[in-house]
């Protein structure tokens, strides 16, 4: 297991191998939440690799004390992916042709995840998938730890009852 | 406590949260509440389901991109895949490949003018004289000029030194023949070593035939295989370690290459090379000028030094009733403030004649952080 810290440490010292580690390591579940947040598999792509090099250009704001490497990691991605729907709010036009590469419809819960707010999809993708702790999201999404416990508890409940209205409507199918 | 009081308590059970003891027993309790505690265990497995056939779906394509391009690394796939930020990620490449370059010491320069440049790329794999790897890039000339056309450095390894000579033999259309000569020294890896051709006499000459992204290995005896890659540049590098950066420096960087130092109109040094510090807050210039000492310039201020002003590639500032300027070949930092101090008595210390090839009798200048800079004048 590498110790984090040392991990940091070497990437803010310019080694690629302990980069490359971190960038191994996380990429591809990065990726996939990008995937959730964004609809959009070629931003999520983007705005992971931004994410990566912003990292690399700038190392700074790991704290151990406050969190992983990987809830670094993906705080950091999520707030470029914030971002990434800001500039789309300004380009319209760009938002009108998203239709083509909007993540593909693969399960009833995938569809059904993406039925959420972007708040609830973020904090439960990181939580069930990625199982980021209380204290990781709270630092993740600047929130308190209450209020993680009390937003998941939403987004679950909305989510189920999406999920079961798509199953209901499968089925009557 | 009743299902609504404990509605929270029975998705953060789910997260393997603590809850309180009378929330606990009354899930325990209540066949509602167990339903619900299952029903979110089940969304939390379809979810993380989704995320594995996610996560294998780019799997399988990256294995096609490197089917169709077996040479892809990871850098080129992400841009290859890119389409909004591909400058930033550019950035980022050359970044990697030129800090991690950083660890040895390179000598070939290019070129000021004309010709093609190659760019060889050294990898030393992970192994106990480099714990981490190593990743290196040599620029050398490839259109027949002498001057330019060879790459020598030194490696500090933990475990010894590894020597390298390589220079183009020839070049015509994508292939570049390539001669090499690599020595692995065991001993302590942080000693000094005067380069020159006769640390060679030993090692025959490899010739190696490398055409553009191809990658070959090379045995060196007692360390191994080292790879090496090359590409082909169409313009001079700005910065010999950097063939695709731009001229900005980035906002933690300090970079200063080829520095002429001028003092009221009459150049006191000047000497070829480049130096760049990234990341250190107090990263600082030791210029030292045989006769005159070391002049220390620093974005950080410090204890009797004289504020300079920074205008992309020039520093101006006054030293007892002097003007100076220093001139470099690219913009210095994004600061536009300096401090600046002059150590009249400095001469290189025993480290910075080992690790950084320094004499006395000529000039020579490093960016480093102002704290490892006046350790070195402790030391000396």
């Amino acid at each position: 297991m590498i110790d984090e810290q040392e991990l940091w440490t070497r990437i803010c010292h310019r080694d690629l191998t302990a980069f490359d580690d971190l960038y191994r390591t996380h990429s591809a579940g990065l990726k996939a939440f990008l995937s959730r947040t964004l609809g959009s598999r070629q931003a999520a792509e983007d705005v992971a690799q931004e994410t990566f090099a912003k990292i690399w250009q700038s190392p700074n704001g790991f704290d151990p004390a406050r969190g992983t490497l990987r809830s670094y990691l993906f705080g950091a991605g999520r707030k470029r992916a914030a971002e990434w729907w800001r500039r789309q709010k300004r380009e319209t036009a760009v938002m009108e042709d998203r239709g083509e590469c909007r993540l593909e419809a693969q399960s009833v819960i995938g569809n059904a995840l993406e039925k959420l707010p972007l708040e609830q999809r973020t904090l439960l993708w990181l939580r069930e998938v990625e199982g980021l702790s209380y204290v990781e999201l709270a630092a993740i999404l600047e929130i308190p730890i209450g209020t993680v416990r009390s937003r998941l508890f939403a987004a679950r409940k909305t989510l189920k009852e999406i999920w079961h209205g798509a199953r209901k409507s499968e089925e009557e199918w | 406590m009743n299902c609504e009081l404990v509605k929270e308590y029975v998705s953060a059970l789910c997260d393997g949260e603590k809850i309180p003891r009378e929330a606990a027993e009354h899930i325990g309790s209540c066949p509602s509440c167990r339903e619900e505690l299952n029903e979110y265990a089940a969304i939390g497995l379809e979810l993380r389901r989704l995320a594995s056939l996610e996560e294998s779906s780019q799997v399988a394509r990256v294995d096609l991109e490197q089917q169709r391009e077996t040479r892809v690394g990871w850098w080129q796939e992400g841009l290859m895949t890119m389409r909004i930020p591909r400058l930033a990620f550019g950035v980022m490449l050359i970044t990697i490949v030129a800090l991690s370059g950083g660890l040895v010491l390179v000598r070939a320069r290019a070129g000021s003018t004309g010709g093609r440049f190659l760019e060889l790329k050294y990898r030393v794999p992970v192994s106990p004289f480099a714990p981490y790897g190593r990743l290196g890039i040599c620029i050398m000339r490839t259109d027949g000029s002498q001057k330019g056309n060879t790459c020598d450095f030194v490696d500090h390894g933990r475990t010894g030194l590894l020597l390298m000579n390589t220079h183009v033999i020839s070049s015509l259309g994508d292939t570049a023949e390539l001669g090499i000569r690599a020595k692995f020294v065991p001993g302590p890896g942080d000693r000094q070593v005067n380069y020159s051709e006769a640390l060679f006499e030993d090692v025959p000459e490899k010739i190696l035939s490398l055409l553009p992204g191809e990658e070959q290995e090379i045995e060196v005896a007692g360390l191994g295989k080292v790879g090496l890659q090359r590409e082909y540049l169409d313009h001079v590098p700005s910065l010999a370690y950097r063939p695709q950066e731009t001229l900005d420096p980035n906002p933690r960087e300090f970079r200063i290459v080829t520095p002429v130092l001028v003092r009221d109109n009459e150049v006191i040094a000047k000497v070829d090379g480049n130096s760049i510090n990234t990341g250190d807050a107090d990263a600082t210039l030791m210029l030292y000028v045989p006769g005159e000492g070391r002049y220390l310039m620093s974005i950080a201020p410090f204890e009797g030094a004289s504020e300079g002003n920074v205008h992309l590639g020039q520093i101006a500032f006054s030293l007892d009733g002097h003007d100076y300027l220093l001139l470099t070949s690219t913009p210095i930092t994004v600061s536009e403030h300096v401090w600046v101090k002059q150590e009249p008595e400095f001469k290189p210390s025993e480290r910075m004649v080992r690790q950084a090839d320094a004499r006395d009798d000529r000039p020579m200048f490093l960016v480093r952080s102002l704290n490892k800079l006046e350790q070195q004048r402790i030391e000396h």
